[in-house]
């Protein structure tokens, strides 16, 4: 399939496919476009939600009509989206801040550890080692607020997602999914591994600082016990 | 409120700038609707207001003002008065309105003058249920909570206070807007070609043009869930997951349709069939668990004109309204 292709989500959104694998050169180009488009912002933007490889442009309803001149709005703005693509070349690098993020990995707070374990043919402290080996890079975040889509794990560690989605999973849950691995900001149903649980509180929607985590950021989990866990959330409960 | 009904919560037009960190746009199912009873309280069409799924909802009128509902699902009664839909109305504190079950459509919209007042967490009133914020502290209306009026979002000089009658306790405003044909029929939802179309085969492609799809209980704000005949994909190919919107048609791997409504997720990893004209999500907003759906398919150029004279149409409704209300 060739790239950059162009497409419409909606009457009033546009989607710019940069890629259709999982990858850090592909996801800087998506952030890079954002930036070109963020810095010449044309009339009618309203926001723009970046992927792993695709950037989606929503326009405000009632004003592109006129834009547009007769002509549709795709029309009117692959021209714009091409030059935007063809300045972008310029910012390759994506600044991200590093985070360190505590993790428990007991059985109590793992759900499907032990069936990854299993499944993957490694010991539960192997997982446990790969998982925290490597630093992540939140590649987006979306499908609920906060929720940070990190790669890309080790290949011991590809695992598909459940075939029957959980009914509930804990925030906090720190969860695998093919090369992926995420964290589950509120409690949610979900078809993720859930291998460990976070205290850190992802979202919070009455604070100045609503999200934890935004595209970009670098990540390195912390293995923590089970007593540090819970102290971590009665000290969180006492600053609330 | 004396009864919550089945599920109430305070809406407005949706929380924009949000989306690249997963926070739905939410607001109203149905914008039509919600609008026009915004109109015609003399509010802007965004100001927050009650969205109530099916019926059930009572209330008691504790200070008397101007109030208007629009939608479906729900008969308005003042004790044992019938009240018109899309009308202005004005009520006397003491009256009880209680919302009674009516077998055409889903969604009903209570617009009081001023607009409902509520907190207003990343910009918007809308609540939104699955991480609890927006509206009334994150969560559906219960019996005991007390709706006040913003007293903003007022259009200039609109209100129309001639249809207050201090003697009654009901006073109706002898025009109004009628949307049920717009609403409530049963011509097939629109479609458009989703950007994996193309990985569904022939045989998947007539079966989605021509079969009839059933909505299924577990619909709700977030997504309609399809029932009846599965549509088979060709590959095995897994989407690297994206945005997804509003009327987004997903195919799960059961091969199942889920639409995408309101407080829709902002990223979806299944192929996307389809998507939704904009002028249609009113109408499939108004359809209710068990109802039959069938789509049509018409081209992109089709729905952005259609979206275009919608649009041309919802100012000129909004003009007519404003008109008639300063007489």
């Amino acid at each position: 399939m060739d790239h950059p292709r162009i497409y419409r989500l909606s009457e009033h959104a546009l989607t710019v496919e940069l890629g259709s694998q999982l990858s850090r050169e592909t996801n800087n180009r998506v952030f890079a476009l954002q930036q070109a488009l963020m810095e010449n912002p044309a009339e009618g933007l309203l926001e723009m939600v970046p992927a792993y490889a695709s950037l989606t442009i929503y326009l405000q309803s009632g004003i592109f009509q006129d834009l547009s001149r007769g002509r549709t709005v795709i029309v009117a703005w692959e021209q714009r989206i091409r030059e935007a693509i063809a300045q972008s070349d310029a910012y390759s690098q994506w600044p991200g801040k590093r985070l360190e993020v505590p993790v428990c990995y007991h059985e109590s707070l793992a759900p499907d550890l032990e069936w990854v374990s299993m499944q993957i043919g490694l010991s539960c402290e192997e997982v446990i080692r790969v998982h925290t080996s490597v630093v992540y890079r939140v590649y987006m975040t979306g499908f609920v607020p906060g929720f940070p889509y990190m790669g890309i794990t080790d290949q011991k560690l590809n695992i598909p997602r459940k075939q029957k989605p959980a009914l509930r999973v804990a925030a906090g849950s720190v969860a695998l999914a093919g090369r992926q691995t995420g964290i589950y900001p509120l409690e949610t149903p979900g078809g993720w591994q859930v291998i460990g649980r976070t205290p850190l509180r992802l979202f919070n929607p009455g604070s100045t600082q609503p999200f934890l985590f935004h595209a970009g950021m670098e990540v390195q989990f912390v293995p923590i016990s089970l007593e540090a866990f819970t102290q971590y959330h009665l000290d969180e409960n006492q600053h609330a | 409120m004396l009864k919550p009904g089945m599920q109430t919560s305070i809406q407005d037009s949706g929380r924009t700038g949000f989306r690249r960190l997963g926070v739905p746009l939410s607001g109203f199912m149905d914008p039509v609707s919600a609008s026009v009873a915004n109109w015609l309280c003399g509010n802007e069409a965004d100001a927050a207001l009650v969205e109530q799924t099916l019926h059930g909802q009572e209330w008691l009128v504790e200070t008397g003002g101007i109030m208007a509902f629009c939608g479906g699902g729900a008969r308005v009664f003042a004790g044992l008065e019938c009240l018109p839909q899309g009308r202005a109305i004005s009520l006397q504190a003491g009256c009880i309105l209680s919302f009674r079950p009516d077998p055409r459509g889903c969604r009903s919209y209570l617009a009081i003058e001023g607009g409902v007042s509520a907190d207003l967490p990343l910009g918007s009133a809308s609540t939104y249920l699955p991480a609890g914020f927006g509206g009334q502290d994150g969560r559906v209306l219960q019996a005991g909570d007390t709706l006040e009026s913003a007293l903003r979002n007022a259009l200039p000089g609109v209100l129309n206070r001639a249809v207050v009658k201090k003697e009654r306790q009901v006073s109706i405003e002898n025009w109004g807007i009628d949307l049920s044909p717009l609403l409530f029929s049963d011509e097939p939802i629109r479609f458009m070609r989703g950007p994996e179309y193309a990985w569904f085969d022939q045989k998947a492609h007539a079966l989605f043009r021509e079969a009839e799809f059933r909505v299924s209980a577990q619909s709700n704000r977030m997504g309609y869930h399809l029932e009846g005949t599965s549509l088979v994909r060709t590959g095995e190919v897994e989407l690297l997951s994206t945005a997804v919107t509003t009327g987004t048609i997903q195919v799960t791997h059961q091969g199942r349709p889920v639409i995408l409504m309101a407080d829709a997720q902002t990223i979806g990893g299944y192929p996307r069939i389809g998507q939704v004209a904009a002028v249609d999500l009113p109408r499939l907003a108004q359809l209710r668990p068990g109802e039959r759906i069938r789509f049509r398919e018409i081209s992109w150029e089709e729905a952005e004109k259609l979206y275009f004279e919608r649009e041309k149409w919802m100012r000129e409704l909004k003009e007519a309204i404003l008109l008639r209300s300063k007489r």
